[in-house]
């Protein structure tokens, strides 16, 4: 889908008469299945829904709550949930699923509980494809945020940035199947990338590798994550770039003898005890470094902020083989009523927004439309060009971070507790900067997609064979 | 003085034991009445009272244990389709389980570690309950010794196990101190994050579920038949062999049991302590995590299955139901 005709999708003026009369042919039809006797009722019962579709503009929505199910608390900052109530009255509540278990427990409700749920493209397919559904489509017009001159090119134009495999798949793990740049299935609310996080205090060098986190000067303290589906991807990587693996037609998606050589690999390094834990959730993810017990771990970027945060000197490096690329996507619940559709898109609009982003981007993470001019209005102007586009702080690092050799300082930034300056400024050549720089020298560098794979059961059935080891 | 105080603490044992009228009543504890013959005349609702007191548990264990168990049951024979479920019925997830190392091998391994767990928290809870039971005789004391055992199970079960980090850890407690006495000079990494500090945790959390049916075993006993037992010339040890520990052994099949289904089931211990410990909840989640609910139930139907068959077994041993209920 390229941007112009993603450009003529997302005009309203051309969407509304498809989409009336679709309302009107539907409402027509529920008429219609109802025997003769009850017309009256049901034109009494129907009449208000056909005359709130056809004579009315829908009403701005006055308000009310939104119930969030997702797998991370990152979504639902208090800086956001403030920023909804006050500008639009709604109540944001969310609740937490372990991030192993996301696909179960989406499907499993059945789309009970919460009006919409975040997941991300590792468990997009068997959510969006769900019999009965969990989610229903909604329309680009609902978002009108999403525009192609909002959006970072990876959204916009998918396949400019990380090819014809991986493009197509990012946009199937968005859109409604067979709708793609008309209706959403789970638009995405926030992405980044993932890589290898390590504790400067006992690792005195950068690390550049997935397979780093083989290395045995390191053994028994790495960490991996205890969900295969997205770490043997990783590993897959490595092995291709270091010729001991034959390049897969698709990394994110790897064969059953792909999984093999990978766990073949992994196994004697988990026989040896290179690996101290695995981990499955954020906070244990986050105490294994903080406590000292893991020196470096494939944990998420916002980890690393709270490992910082405890005080831990913790850098997020560039793996010379690819990172991993991850989109949260944000669904509406099958179970959520027309007449609440107005909120639920006011509320997903504004995941475009500046609000959203400046709280995303304070985690180091971004939004779809952080190139958009509400965007960079919502930062001040040294911290957007820190965190999308790769450029230094104008303070420079011994003086933020005052009496620590400036390996370590800068392993303890935390763009939470600097000062950022709202004026145009020079950065400094000792300042900070954002771990792996700017959005597009990330971006040029994704390696791998998290998406869903077809041999999911096998990545497992591997996995538990190779921890038994 | 002290004798008074024994011959009380008799008394209200025995009052227990035989439940009789006056001493085991009290305010809105009224006796029963009594019909001319001195026999109960329960109304009719009294008649059925028994069966509807039965009604909410039944109802609830119908509904949130039967059902969920025969969806489960029902799953297992369904097929996996590689992004969700379809009701083909097919033998192949038992096939997978039963016949594929890797399951075998996590069966048995989740089998020895529960027993083990079993064996560990029956040599630490006995004693513990023994203590409360029968040498505790300060109602407060034993209130307050009951409740240090009860505190930690107010705190969140997560909270509880990340507050392993600084105890068990590299930088934690027990290394610094025992470096600090000089039995270390380098702090041991392998003590956390590892099986044994899984199992050690394990140990912890569950050792209440063992002492709790022991106590209540032990707190019925009859204090004059260990009295006997010392008058009829039996050694300490005699005693608690033919005495208290055949009497107890009911708690301690129920407090066996408590603690080798809760460990079979227990999948976080081992995710956030066990380091690369493999168990069979871990790959139950796993696999229902992708969706692979037939696989999940498979191995999870065996499981109960063997579980059941152990707690039946264990029960028909001790012929558990004659012991409580007589």
């Amino acid at each position: 889908m390229g941007a112009e005709s993603q450009e003529e999708a997302s005009d309203p003026a051309r969407q509304q008469p498809d989409e009336e009369r679709i309302t009107r042919r539907a409402a027509i039809g529920r008429i219609g299945k109802i025997g003769v006797g009850v017309v009256a009722a049901a034109a009494i019962a129907g009449g208000g829904y056909y005359a709130y579709t056809t004579t009315q503009a829908p009403q701005a929505p006055t308000g009310g709550s939104i119930k969030m199910f997702s797998y991370s608390p990152l979504y639902a900052p208090d800086g956001y949930a403030s920023y909804l109530k006050s500008t639009f009255n709604i109540d944001l509540t969310s609740q937490l699923g372990s991030a192993a278990t996301l696909g179960d427990q989406i499907v499993s409700g059945g789309g009970s509980g919460w009006d919409t749920a975040i997941f991300w493209g590792a468990f997009g397919k068997p959510i969006i494809n769900a019999s009965p559904a969990v989610l229903q489509p909604y329309d680009l017009s609902a978002v009108p945020k999403w525009t192609s001159a909002n959006l970072d090119p990876l959204f916009s134009n998918p396949q400019s940035v990380i090819g014809d495999v991986m493009g197509p798949q990012l946009q199937r793990d968005m859109w409604w199947p067979g709708k793609i740049g008309q209706s959403f299935a789970a638009m995405p609310p926030m992405y980044g990338v993932d890589s290898v996080a390590q504790n400067a205090q006992h690792i005195d060098h950068l690390l550049n590798s997935w397979g780093d986190l083989m290395d045995r000067q390191w053994k028994g303290r790495i960490a991996i994550q205890d969900i295969p589906t997205v770490a043997l991807n990783n590993f897959a990587l490595y092995l291709v770039k270091s010729n001991q693996m034959t390049a897969p037609s698709q990394i994110d998606n790897l064969q059953k003898p792909e999984i093999d050589t990978v766990t073949n690999y992994l196994t004697p390094n988990i026989a040896a005890g290179q690996v101290k834990a695995f981990w499955a959730d954020y906070g244990t993810s986050v105490n294994l470094i903080t406590s000292g017990e893991v020196w470096a771990a494939d944990i998420w970027n916002a980890a690393v902020f709270s490992a910082r945060a405890a005080g831990t000197p913790t850098y997020y490096v560039v793996t010379r083989e690819g990172v991993d690329l991850w989109v949260g996507g944000e669904g509406v619940s099958a179970k959520v009523p027309s007449s609440k559709l107005p909120l639920v898109n006011e509320y997903l609009n504004s995941r475009l927004g500046g609000t959203w982003a400046y709280q995303a981007g304070l985690e180091a993470y971004q939004t779809p439309a952080w190139p958009s001019d509400e965007v960079k209005a919502a930062f001040p102007v040294e911290f957007y060009n820190w965190n999308f586009l790769g450029q230094a702080t104008y303070q420079p690092i011994d003086s933020i971070v005052p009496g620590q050799p400036a390996y370590i300082a800068n392993a303890l930034f935390q763009p939470t507790q600097y000062k950022w300056s709202s004026a145009s400024g020079t950065p400094s050549s000792n300042g900070n900067l954002k771990d792996r720089g700017s959005i597009k020298n990330i971006e040029s560098n994704i390696g791998t997609l998290e998406t869903w794979e077809d041999n999911a059961s096998y990545y497992i059935s591997s996995w538990t064979t190779m921890k038994q080891a | 003085m002290q004798n008074v105080s024994d011959e009380a603490f008799l008394k209200s044992r025995l009052a227990v034991r035989n439940n009789k009228g006056s001493e085991a009543t009290g305010p809105g504890l009224e006796p029963e009445e009594t019909g001319k013959s001195g026999k109960r005349t329960p109304g009719k609702l009294g008649e059925y009272a028994h069966i509807l007191m039965l009604v909410p548990v039944l109802a609830w264990v119908f509904l949130f244990l039967f059902v969920p168990l025969v969806i489960v049951l029902i799953n297992s024979f369904y097929t996996y389709t590689g992004i969700g479920v379809t009701p083909e019925i097919t033998l192949s997830n038992y096939a997978t389980v039963l016949f594929t190392r890797q399951y075998l091998n996590l069966i048995a391994y989740t089998l020895r570690t529960s027993a083990l767990i079993v064996l560990v928290t029956l040599i630490i809870g006995f004693p513990a309950a023994y203590y409360l039971a029968l040498k505790v005789r300060d109602e407060n004391k034993r209130f307050l010794l009951i409740l240090v055992l009860i505190i930690p199970f107010w705190i969140d079960f997560t909270t509880k196990l990340m507050s392993w980090f600084p105890i068990l850890g590299t930088n934690g407690a027990v290394n610094y101190y025992l470096q600090a006495i000089g039995v270390i000079q380098q702090p041991l990494t392998s003590i956390f994050l590892s099986e044994q500090s899984a199992i050690f945790v394990m140990i912890q959390t569950y050792v209440l579920f063992m002492i709790a049916p022991i106590l209540l075993s032990l707190a019925t006993i009859d204090v004059n038949l260990t009295k006997a037992a010392e008058t009829l010339g039996a050694s300490a040890f005699q005693t608690f062999r033919h005495v208290i520990l055949p009497l107890a052994r009911p708690g301690i099949i129920i407090g066996s049991a408590f603690v080798f289904v809760s460990t079979m089931g227990d999948f976080v211990t081992p995710r956030v302590i066990g380091g690369r410990m493999q168990t069979a909840g871990l790959v139950i989640a796993q696999q229902a995590g992708i969706l692979n609910w037939p696989l999940a139930s498979a191995l999870s139907v065996i499981l109960i299955a063997i579980t059941l068959v152990i707690v039946i077994v264990m029960f028909r041993i001790v012929k558990i139901a004659r012991m409580v209920f007589e």
